[in-house]
């Protein structure tokens, strides 16, 4: 790109997409820091008078964010790890093992990946009323857990497939077992697999609103995101200022740990187009 | 995926009274239980329900043969709301490749600030949908708004600003805020896809005299084909399917003037407890997605096979 005009251009279409992009994460962030006073005042300031926290200690003092926090901490936590164990041994299997059916297992996990919770929620529903799970916080640790399924799956075979079997064989041949070979050799070279796809489903759940809004009815079940959601629809005064706050608070933590796997997100779908 | 090759197993000892087959799906047991109670149960309940009649709580009561189809099928909100997603999928996906596909070239290229701008990306990318919706809402909020009330202290408007109280103008927001989430992941796999390109295709195009549109229509287009076919595939999918955007935008209000399926099928259920519909609706939702991925497929293969 040595024309200095399409440089400019490159430069000027890069820098309105990210001010199309930042400015209401922006916002939130000012809003967060102002008063009541200042986010109704007319005209509006846009730079908070001083840097008020209030907001974040009203979130637990009056709308009970932080039990919203917990519950999707625990909600989330439970299903990630849930997956972790679910997924691992299935992966292996994918990877390592010759069975009858196995690219028929390959393409039914990669089918379920078409079926966005959305779509079959009817079906979910009578099902967690079936099993008398509605409104209590193993409903969408079950949700999430199958829904993150697949794609850890995939993401897990598809790096194990990358850890060299001769390592493992050459345990057996010094007399371990398969089960020994596989605790102490192969699961500590797994590892880094593993925590990408825990942080992903972690992701993923905590991103959730509609098996949520599905399943917990009472508000001391809300996860937070639930619990944003509906501090903003169907209120006739939205306290943006707490609302932001709570987005603030219940986003950054995930961003960042989004930031340390985006890398391997990426990997994981592009290897399939390379091959 | 093919079969590892039998080289490594006919090294194992024989003997061994392990069974690999038997181990195997005991490894996959778990995994396609849970699938089975958690999705596949749900999708067979929502076949049987879509031609059952139903009762307020959504137990069935009865045979209703296409009676649900009948109704949603002479459902104007139904069929506009189909055509609203059409249109809806189509913009969103369409301007997210043009767009992504311009920043994926830019940010193919050493620029300074490149990093930077990979790192704004990253947001709306790792961002709840929702959550990024409600910034959204906040931000163009027009009673206290802070650019509502700025723009009319300024003069600029004559009034607050009212996006989301009319159909068409929600509609747009929601295109925007569905546009501004799919873009990360769009132009991260387009970029991926211009790295796999070899050096020395585009420094022989360079030689040939290949630049600007000629280069990128014969030389990048045809490299990059198979990473544009899987943000295509999972976006269409996605954007198909997304019901958090609008429904926390708008709810497919103001009368019904955003609703697309996911959110007509949401409320069918909820809001009228029509749950036989809502499962027609569901039915019909998956055959379009079935056509769409086996379109895809074929079309893939095709371009492999060429």
């Amino acid at each position: 790109m040595r024309n200095p005009i399409v440089k400019g251009l490159a430069y000027a279409f890069l820098t309105l997409i990210s001010i199309v992009i930042l400015v209401p994460y922006l916002i939130m962030l000012i809003t967060s820091l102002k008063t009541r006073q200042e986010v109704f005042a007319f005209p509006p300031p846009w730079i908070p008078k001083s840097l008020y926290l209030g907001n974040f200690g009203d979130l637990f003092t009056k709308v009970e964010f932080g039990h919203a926090m917990l519950n999707s901490l625990i909600a989330v936590g439970a299903a990630t790890i849930l997956t972790l164990l679910i997924a691992t041994p299935a992966a292996y299997a994918i990877a390592r093992l010759r069975f009858r059916g196995r690219n028929w297992t390959v393409s039914i996990f990669l089918v379920t990946q078409m079926f966005k919770p959305v779509v079959i929620i009817v079906g979910m529903f009578q099902v967690m009323v079936f099993y008398h799970l509605l409104d209590n916080l193993l409903s969408v640790i079950l949700a999430y857990a199958t829904f993150n399924l697949a794609f850890s799956i995939w993401m897990l075979s598809s790096y194990f497939q990358t850890i060299p079997p001769a390592i493992e064989e050459a345990a057996w041949i010094d007399g371990a077992s398969r089960w020994t070979a596989i605790r102490t050799i192969f699961v500590p070279m797994a590892r880094p697999g593993m925590v990408v796809a825990f942080l992903f489903s972690f992701v993923a759940g905590w991103n959730d609103l509609v098996l949520a809004l599905s399943f917990l009815r009472s508000s001391q079940n809300y996860t937070a995101t639930l619990d944003i959601f509906s501090l903003v629809s169907g209120q006739y005064v939205v306290e943006w200022q707490l609302v932001m706050a709570a987005v603030l608070m219940a986003t950054v933590p995930v961003v960042i740990m989004f930031g340390f796997v985006q890398r391997y997100f990426v990997e994981g779908f592009t290897a399939g187009a390379v091959r | 995926m093919a079969a590892r090759p039998t080289a490594q197993t006919r090294r194992r000892p024989r003997a061994t009274a392990f069974n690999e087959q038997a181990f195997a799906y005991l490894l996959l047991a778990p995994a396609f239980l849970l699938a089975l109670a958690v999705v596949g149960y749900p999708i067979v309940n929502t076949v049987v329900t879509a031609f059952s009649k139903t009762n307020a709580v959504g137990q069935l009561a009865g045979p209703a043969g296409l009676g649900n189809f009948h109704k949603i099928f002479t459902d104007p909100i139904f069929l506009q709301a189909l055509w609203r997603t059409a249109l809806w999928t189509l913009w969103v996906v369409g301007l997210t490749t043009v767009i992504s596909m311009v920043l994926a070239l830019i940010l193919y290229e050493d620029l300074r600030g490149r990093r930077v701008f990979q790192l704004i990306l990253l947001i709306p990318w790792a961002t709840s949908v929702t959550m990024t919706t409600v910034a959204w809402m906040w931000t163009i909020n027009g009673q206290v708004g802070l650019i509502s009330n700025t723009l009319q202290v300024w003069g600029w408007i004559p009034e607050p600003l009212g996006f989301l109280a009319r159909g068409p103008s929600a509609l747009v927001v929601a295109i925007a805020i569905g546009i501004v989430v799919s873009i990360p992941f769009t132009t991260s796999v387009l970029v991926s896809g211009l790295h796999s390109i070899p050096d020395e295709i585009l420094e022989a195009g360079v030689l040939d005299g290949a630049q600007g549109w000629a280069r990128f229509r014969y030389l990048i287009m045809p490299m990059i084909g198979p990473f544009l076919t899987i943000t295509l595939v999972i976006n269409l999918i996605n954007v198909f399917n997304s019901f958090p955007i609008i429904w926390t935008l708008t709810q497919g209000g103001p009368a019904h003037g955003t609703e697309v399926v996911v959110t007509y099928l949401y409320k069918t259920a909820f809001r009228f407890n029509e749950f036989g519909q809502a499962a027609a609706m569901s039915l019909i939702t998956f055959i379009i997605l079935l056509v769409l991925s086996i379109a895809f497929s074929i079309q893939t293969m095709r371009t492999r096979l060429s």
